[in-house]
């Protein structure tokens, strides 16, 4: 049984930041918002889980602010795309851009004072809780996204949001809500992948990449929160495992390192070239300036 | 009360000089709030910083290079073809170069130390400045002649940036996967097989450079020449700069192609209605974008650098995120041709006001905690979200209506 909890202890981690990321990525694109702040909060949620747990002396504190902040972030971009015909990428990589500032500025005044690191206990005990936690709060996702009138407006904004709006959908509110909870997701993994995953002592721009991983986890799932877990479990295991697998393949560390973002565009291609595509393919009007000739909002 | 927005019949009259102007000044100064709130970055200190970079010498080279990669992105992106992909493909513009510049250009000859000095002095000769771990030396002797080589970096860099840009634009041409996505994905995928390559085949042989991360230097000779000492800017890379801002305005304005690839990015409907094969214009302008991007490699390698240097973290690649900050030369150009030397000029001065800003940080606070790319960003990402904000108002009016219905 020993070799079970290891391999707990080794993925569950990585795979409760990648899945959560993931999951809160899929909900906010299902509402029609191109998302490509993702790596640029994910940062900054790093570093803010890295500084208000140390702060606070308690790795909780670190992930309720950083859901918090990385909440904000997701509203900000529902409200302006929606309210005003903003483009979706330029918005999205502009806060990228101040994502990776920020993170930079927030972990730099106690960085400079102290080397030390609060993190979650590192226990199988607390690992599969954490398993579990992000299994539920998936589940959750997919539930609200499928079986209720809050699901439902979700998706119809990401299809066709002037539909949506005529038939008495809020489609401002309903993407606030979904960058809500999506980003509040993303901060939530975030916190994990520094408090739990690698709770090494904080370097400048810590955790960057890691939110375009799970950018294309969610892209090789459809942005289906369950089929997630499958695309997260797949990613978390050959990250953590990338020594083990240097050693089986004999591939050198800049090859396996290389392997996860490969694998991303993989996923893409075979996504888009089987039979798949029309199950999960994305909404409709991801990425599409809403815009009415005249509107009020 | 409630906003009402509405499109402007004719775009706001002078709002692509106003709007990027007020975004700056805008961007700048919630900046300065963040710095000083976050991390007590006196503010006199910013703007001091991005006052003397306005007219600092070093930022020419910065210049060069945001014009290039600047033009370079407003190819596709007038054709809505988002290229978020230059670094990688600058990367690979290195990788090439470095492969003509050190193995294809050159041959090395090892010696023993005392036989060494006779090379000395020899035209095209050059003594690498460390022996190889079995205490010989070893000397570069160029294999043709240095215009052929350089000739042979340019078009070889070029040729990979292409390449590089060719594998998205395929997946995005044929099976419609989102080239922002693909493109920023195989940024990374770059950064690794920079690398593996100077851990691998690129290696240096000298005792300092194998195993270090480090390649060869590049012989002198084919080193571009600097404008002058103060100031890292090279004659070639100006010329590249020109030639290419030439080759693009030809282009965009004077062939068909730039024409269609124009209504690419307004209604491509229109241009499958003409029997026109959408896919080949998506294909073509992202290579060409990867191409010129690839051109930035060689001038980074042959210009600035003369040799790999390992990527110690993925945050701090060789080629200082210029390949993002492009995007924004681009966008703040409002994608007109004309606008990207003005451009160029603003954000190579934020881009060198981060490296000043960081300097004088550090000479205050003793040691500098705050990387110059980090206090970039800052500077950059604010400017670009007031920016991409206000950008709304050139074709849109937004009025405060008192009342309900």
């Amino acid at each position: 049984m020993v070799w079970v909890t290891n391999i707990i202890m080794a993925v569950a981690p990585a795979f409760a930041a990648y899945y959560l990321t993931a999951v809160g990525h899929g909900v906010f694109e299902k509402s029609g918002v191109l998302n490509l702040a993702i790596d640029g909060v994910f940062t900054l949620g790093v570093a803010i889980a890295y500084t208000v747990a140390l702060l606070a002396g308690t790795a909780y504190a670190g992930s309720v602010v950083a859901l918090i902040i990385a909440a904000a972030f997701g509203a900000f971009i529902a409200y302006m795309v929606t309210k005003l015909p903003i483009s979706h990428g330029a918005i999205g990589l502009s806060l990228m851009f101040v994502g990776y500032g920020l993170s930079a500025l927030v972990a730099m005044p106690i960085r400079s004072t102290t080397g030390k690191v609060v993190s979650y206990p590192l226990s199988w005990v607390f690992d599969i809780g954490l398993l579990i936690f992000a299994i539920v709060l998936g589940v959750i996702m997919h539930y609200i996204l499928v079986n209720t009138k809050l699901g439902a407006a979700i998706r119809a904004a990401g299809e066709n949001p002037h539909a949506a709006s005529a038939l008495g959908v809020d489609v401002l509110k309903t993407r606030i809500i979904a960058g809500l909870l999506g980003y509040a997701l993303i901060g939530l993994g975030a916190s994990f992948f520094f408090l739990a995953y690698s709770p090494a002592p904080y370097s400048e721009g810590m955790g960057m990449g890691n939110g375009w991983i799970s950018f294309a986890i969610s892209l090789a799932a459809g942005r289906h929160p369950l089929l997630t877990i499958a695309s997260a479990a797949v990613f978390a295991g050959l990250l953590s495992n990338k020594f083990v697998l240097q050693g089986i393949l004999g591939l050198s560390i800049h090859i396996t390192n290389m392997i996860p973002y490969a694998a991303a565009l993989a996923a893409m291609v075979i996504f888009m070239v089987t039979p798949l595509k029309r199950k999960l393919a994305p909404p409709r009007s991801l990425g599409k300036i809403y815009f009415k000739e005249e509107r009020t909002v | 009360m409630r906003l009402v927005v509405t499109r402007r019949i004719k775009p706001l009259k002078f709002g692509g000089i106003i709007i990027p102007f007020l975004s700056i000044i805008l961007g700048v100064f919630l900046a300065t709030i963040a710095l000083y709130a976050l991390a007590r970055v006196p503010p006199g200190l910013v703007y001091s910083s991005i006052g003397v970079s306005l007219v600092s010498p070093q930022m020419l080279q910065t210049f060069v290079m945001l014009v290039i990669l600047g033009v370079a992105l407003i190819i596709p992106f007038n054709a809505a073809i988002w290229n978020i992909g230059a670094e990688g493909q600058i990367i690979w513009g290195m990788i090439a170069s470095a492969f003509i510049g050190l193995c294809i250009a050159v041959h090395y000859i090892y010696v023993s130390p005392s036989a060494a000095a006779q090379y000395s002095g020899v035209p095209g000769a050059f003594i690498l400045p460390t022996p190889t771990a079995t205490g010989k030396e070893v000397v570069a002797k160029l294999s043709m002649s240095p215009q052929a080589g350089v000739a042979l970096m340019l078009i070889l860099a070029s040729l990979a940036g292409a390449m590089w840009a060719l594998i998205a634009s395929l997946m995005r041409a044929f099976l419609d996967i989102d080239e922002v996505a693909t493109t920023l994905i195989m940024n990374y995928i770059a950064y690794y097989l920079y690398n593996y390559v100077v851990y691998g085949p690129l290696q240096g042989v000298t005792i300092s450079t194998s195993g270090f991360g480090l390649s060869n230097p590049l012989h002198p000779a084919l080193q571009f020449s600097r404008i002058s000492v103060s100031t890292t800017a090279t004659w070639e890379g100006v010329g590249i700069m020109i030639g290419v801002f030439i080759m693009a305005w030809f282009i965009l304005r004077h062939t068909t192609f730039g024409l269609r690839l124009r209504i690419l990015g307004s209604n491509p409907n229109a241009l499958k209605a003409a029997g026109i094969s959408v896919r080949k214009y998506i294909v073509a302008v992202l290579t060409i974008s990867g191409a010129i991007a690839g051109l930035v490699g060689t001038i980074f390698f042959a210009g600035n650098m003369y040799q790999l240097m390992k990527i110690k973290t993925i945050t701090t690649p060789p080629t200082h995120n210029i390949g993002y900050t492009a995007i924004l030369v681009s966008w703040l150009s409002m994608l007109d041709l004309r606008g990207v030397p003005f451009a160029a000029y603003i954000v190579a001065s934020l881009f060198q006001a981060g490296i000043n800003l960081q300097a004088s940080l550090g000479s205050i606070s003793g040691g500098a905690m705050i990387s110059s790319g980090a206090l970039t960003y800052v500077l950059i990402g604010f400017v670009l979200t007031t920016f991409t904000i206000l950008r709304v108002f050139s074709e849109y009016r937004i009025r405060i209506v008192r009342g309900r219905g």
